[in-house]
């Protein structure tokens, strides 16, 4: 079953934000395309988290209004231009809080899960 | 940082919105190309590999958009559309939005530069340093049927103020402003008539004047100190004003001299910008000459008295003061009748005649932009539900009702923004009339202007009520199509009669509001009426009035007085004219004199004093103005040798001798050694103070009463008065070389004046209330314009089964008619309360006047009836066979 990532304002399916720390998660690994970040995400949650590009791109869009990354036209591996992705020191230092209370709200939702 | 790559972003989003539309563009068609070469690689076919890349991807025009909405772009996409809507919308009908336009625009217009008159004069700062601290010392006459009449102060109440008042820290005065003629030859040997160009506009002011104010010239210095100054000074302060216009801003100005009234004076300052006390003074000069020649005299009053508080007095407690020293004053001033003392603070004496009468005309614009806006708003209204298949045909398309909401809104405020251009434009021309008009005594006149602030909140205030107009309907037109679309054509009709009754009542409101506007103009133009027609009580028609300047110590009376008369026998015997004479005020206002007097035997109710205007005349006074003498004799040659008798005018002889015959009877006038024989009753004249009633008036001989002030009156045989100037001129010369005369002009000028203010506020209220008239009549036409082409098919059916086409059209004009009935009827019971406001303006006239009212309303109902006519002619015009197929 894949949880498909949709409706970017509601986050009916994942919890508000955590496309974006997704997001600023793979950006650590390096400036990288829409495409690019889309396809990491699907590859390391073995295609469970499929990010439609609905939800993918405006969310980038959001990232950079909030100051989180940057982006900037380059030519890619295959000699087209791609819009790579970096992310900024307000994005790693928001990516740190995020986690951080991801985690915690994980562990706790896992405790109540394993207790009801 | 991070707000710095934010900022960065949203400015690039914000200011260039296609390279944003551009990168998103290509950014997605980067994506579904490496997408379909992935599935290709995987093994897919080239096509289905494209195809499943793209079905993958879903509406690409949606993604963008929600890119753009993430960037804050989805807003100004909406707007931009709006604003094209609204542009095509206000194109495609331009008759329609010329008149919603031309509504809005004399709204707008007529409140913003009331606005800017109202900030000018009642709301920006005096350019008085401490102004709260500055008040006016005042002699007032109650009137409780009018305004109080507030009197100058004499030189030495002034100097007895100055030396007794321990309140304030200092008290300076300035004589009322005066036009002098400008040139360098004496004045005998120049015309006497002037154009503006040819006279400057002075006051004397005390040396501390300008230091009670806290100012002080911008450039150069006051003048010289001490008490009084120099009773010799011939210097001079120019306003900025004027050194600019004049000197063209010339810093050497500084020691040149300027040559006025026959005096050389040597300018030795330049007052600071925006300062002009009294109101468009042009030229300062020092008043030391005129307090130190008036010194003794109680009776002229000459001067307008300011004192500065003195630290940690209170307002209240100077005037306290006032008043206990007033009581206790001995000398000439408190013969007067029933003079009070006032102390109100500067600024508030400079509005207080007119703050009423901008309160007035505030009220009046805001009901004139009220009418606008209730007459946009209908009309919107019935273009919003001629429009409702289109809009109908939008929302089944998908377009939400708050987009459609917002696009009629739009279109409002285009119709508004478009309204405020060419209002700014009206408005300009309003107040560049009201600057100009020196009758309505506005202080700070000459600064009224549309600036900045002004604008802006012209500007807002359009926006205000273009989102207004817009809203009702929007939402209206916006729900009813929303209805329409779901229902049967019959449901229409119950939604039809909500929106129906909303115009209505806006059409009722807009009938009643031009009622009271129209209504408050009705009786404005009666008080100018009954202004006009009273007046008279002489024939002011071909007088010419001057004040004469004998050239004679102000003592030496005989001489005086014997000049003057040489003048006037020396007219008289001109030919062209009819008759001449010569009185110690002028007919009409300038310098008035009140005495006390007693009657013996009389007793008046509730220790009320016994007063009398006094005037000192010589022989063919009465015949030269055309004054009648109502019962005795006029004075005779004999009777002007005399200190003892007397003529009084018929307001005198019926309030203070009642049934009794004046003639013979005897009245003690104070400042006079001996009692007054009567010996003549006159008509009543008016106009002497700002009272629109008669006075008591008492005449005696000339050299009686003193001749510090002499007028000259002199009657043409035919023609303009003022062609006769020249004549005048020479036998001036040669009757009484070294005299001279000031304030030629014609007697009607001066009643012009008198009743000048009357006649602007009319001229703006009755332009207003047409404004409002024309706008309601547009509106009605609008409404009845509309019910007959909704109802067309219906009056088709009825035509064809037989009524006749005028039935048809009497229908349709009985129910403009109806609206405007209960229009005027609201209309009125609002205006006999709304006109209350008018009163202290009104003469001859009460406030909801019912001849003014019944008049008001035939007008309104003549051209109600117009204007629903029309539309009644076309429902009559109907042909059944188009008309039922219509639809």
């Amino acid at each position: 079953m894949a949880a498909r990532v949709t409706k970017p304002e509601s986050q009916s399916d994942i919890l508000p934000g955590t496309l974006e720390m997704l997001i600023l998660k793979t950006l650590t690994l390096g400036p990288m395309h829409g495409y690019s970040i889309a396809q990491h995400i699907a590859r390391l949650s073995k295609d469970v988290l499929r990010v439609e590009q609905g939800s993918l791109y405006p969310a980038l869009e959001r990232v950079q209004k909030k100051g989180w990354a940057t982006s900037r036209w380059r030519a890619s591996p295959t000699g087209r231009q791609a819009r790579y992705y970096t992310i900024t020191a307000a994005g790693r230092k928001h990516l740190g809080e995020t986690s951080t209370a991801y985690q915690r709200a994980a562990l706790a939702i896992a405790r109540v899960m394993r207790r009801a | 940082m991070s707000m710095l790559d934010s900022l960065r972003y949203r400015v690039r989003a914000l200011f260039h919105p296609g390279a944003h539309a551009r990168d998103a563009e290509r950014e997605l068609r980067f994506h579904l190309d490496l997408e379909a070469a992935q599935r290709e690689h995987d093994g897919a076919a080239p096509e289905d590999a494209e195809f499943a890349a793209r079905r993958r991807l879903g509406n690409k025009t949606a993604v963008a958009e929600g890119m753009r909405r993430v960037a804050g772009l989805a807003w100004l996409d909406a707007t931009r559309q709006d604003l094209a809507f609204a542009f095509r919308g206000i194109r495609r009908a331009p008759a329609f939005s010329v008149v919603a336009v031309t509504t809005l625009a004399l709204g707008i217009g007529a409140a913003t530069a009331i606005y800017a008159v109202v900030n000018t004069v009642l709301i920006r700062p005096l350019p008085i340093v401490d102004a709260d601290r500055v008040l006016d010392l005042e002699l007032v006459r109650p009137d409780s049927s009018h305004e109080p009449t507030i009197f100058f102060v004499s030189v030495p109440q002034l100097l007895r103020w100055r030396t007794e008042l321990r309140s304030f820290a200092a008290i300076g005065a300035v004589s009322p402003m005066r036009e002098a003629p400008l040139g360098k030859r004496s004045f005998a040997e120049r015309p006497l008539w002037m154009d503006a160009k040819h006279v400057v506009r002075t006051s004397a002011v005390t040396p501390n004047y300008f230091s009670v104010l806290g100012t002080a010239p911008a450039l150069g210095h006051g003048f010289s100190a001490g008490d009084a100054g120099a009773s010799d000074d011939r210097t001079a302060i120019l306003s900025y004003a004027y050194w600019q216009g004049a000197y063209g801003a010339d810093p050497h100005a500084l020691g040149r001299t300027i040559e006025f009234d026959g005096d050389t004076y040597t300018i030795i300052g330049v007052m600071p910008k925006g300062f002009s006390f009294p109101e468009d003074t042009q030229v300062w000069t020092s008043a030391a000459p005129d307090i130190e020649s008036f010194k003794t005299n109680e009776y002229t009053f000459e001067f307008d008295v300011v004192g500065r508080l003195r630290n940690g007095i209170s307002p209240a407690r100077a005037l306290s003061e006032l008043r206990t020293r007033f009581a206790s004053d001995t000398a000439g001033v408190r013969s007067l009748t029933d003079l009070r003392v006032a102390a109100p603070r500067v600024r508030d004496a400079l509005v207080e005649e007119v703050a009423t009468h901008l309160v007035i005309m505030t009220a009046c614009v805001v009901v004139l932009l009220l009418i606008a806006t209730a007459n946009v708003t209908n009309m919107l209204l019935v273009r919003g539900t001629a429009r409702r298949h289109e809009i109908a045909v939008r929302l089944a398309l998908g377009a939400g009702r708050r987009r459609i909401v917002r696009q009629l809104i739009t279109e409002a405020l285009m119709l508004a923004a478009l309204g405020a251009c060419a209002g700014l434009g009206a408005a300009a021309l309003i107040a560049r009339f009201v600057a100009a008009e020196t009758a309505l005594n506005l202080p700070r006149r000459s600064f009224i202007a549309l600036d900045a602030s002004v604008v802006l909140v012209g500007a807002l205030a359009s926006m205000v009520i273009g989102i207004v107009c817009g809203l009702v309907p929007a939402l209206s037109v916006s729900r009813e199509a929303l209805e329409t679309t779901l229902r049967s054509e019959t449901a229409r009709h119950s939604v039809g009669r909500r929106h129906r009754r909303l115009r209505n009542a806006l059409m009722v409101g807009q009938v009643a509001m031009a009622m009271v506007l129209l209504a408050g103009a009705g009786l404005l133009v009666q008080t100018f009426h009954h202004l006009m027609e009273l007046r008279p009580g002489l024939t002011e028609e071909g007088v010419l009035t001057a004040n004469i300047y004998p050239g004679l110590p102000a003592t030496d009376t005989v001489a005086r007085v014997l000049a003057a008369r040489r003048i006037a026998d020396r007219l008289r015997a001109l030919p062209n004219l009819s008759d001449a004479s010569v009185s110690t005020t002028s007919p009409l206002g300038g310098e008035i004199s009140f005495r006390d007097i007693r009657v013996p035997g009389l007793v008046l109710a509730d220790s009320a004093k016994a007063y009398t205007l006094f005037a000192g005349i010589d022989r063919h006074y009465f015949t030269a103005l055309g004054i009648r003498v109502v019962r005795g004799r006029a004075f005779t040659e004999q009777d002007l040798a005399r200190r003892d008798v007397a003529m009084v005018n018929e307001t005198l002889a019926q309030r203070y001798f009642g049934s009794l015959d004046p003639i013979g009877r005897h009245i003690i006038a104070a400042g006079y050694p001996v009692p007054l024989e009567v010996i003549g009753v006159v008509q009543d004249i008016r106009g002497q103070t700002a009272n629109p009633s008669a006075e008591p008036e008492t005449y005696v001989p000339v050299a009686a009463e003193g001749a510090q002030n002499l007028s000259l009156i002199a009657r043409v045989a035919r023609g303009d008065p003022l062609a006769l100037v020249p004549v005048v001129e020479s036998a001036v010369k040669q009757a009484a070389p070294g005299s001279r005369l000031t304030y030629v002009g014609p007697l009607t000028a001066q009643m012009g004046y008198l009743a000048g203010t009357e006649h602007t506020y009319m001229t703006l209220l009755v332009a207003f209330a047409l404004a409002a008239l024309v706008i309601t009549a547009v509106g009605l036409y609008g409404v009845i314009s509309y019910a007959v082409a909704q109802r067309t098919r219906e009056i088709g059916i009825r035509i064809a089964l037989g009524a006749s086409p005028n039935t048809v059209g009497r229908r349709v004009a009985r129910q403009g008619l109806a609206l405007t009935l209960a229009g005027v009827g609201v209309g009125a019971a609002a205006a006999l309360v709304a006109t209350r406001i008018l009163r202290s303006m009104l003469f001859g006239v009460a406030p909801g006047d019912p001849t003014v009212l019944a008049a008001v309303a035939v007008l309104l109902a003549a051209v109600a009836l117009l204007a629903s006519w029309i539309p009644a002619r076309r429902a009559a015009a109907v042909d059944p066979l188009i008309a039922i197929r219509t639809e």
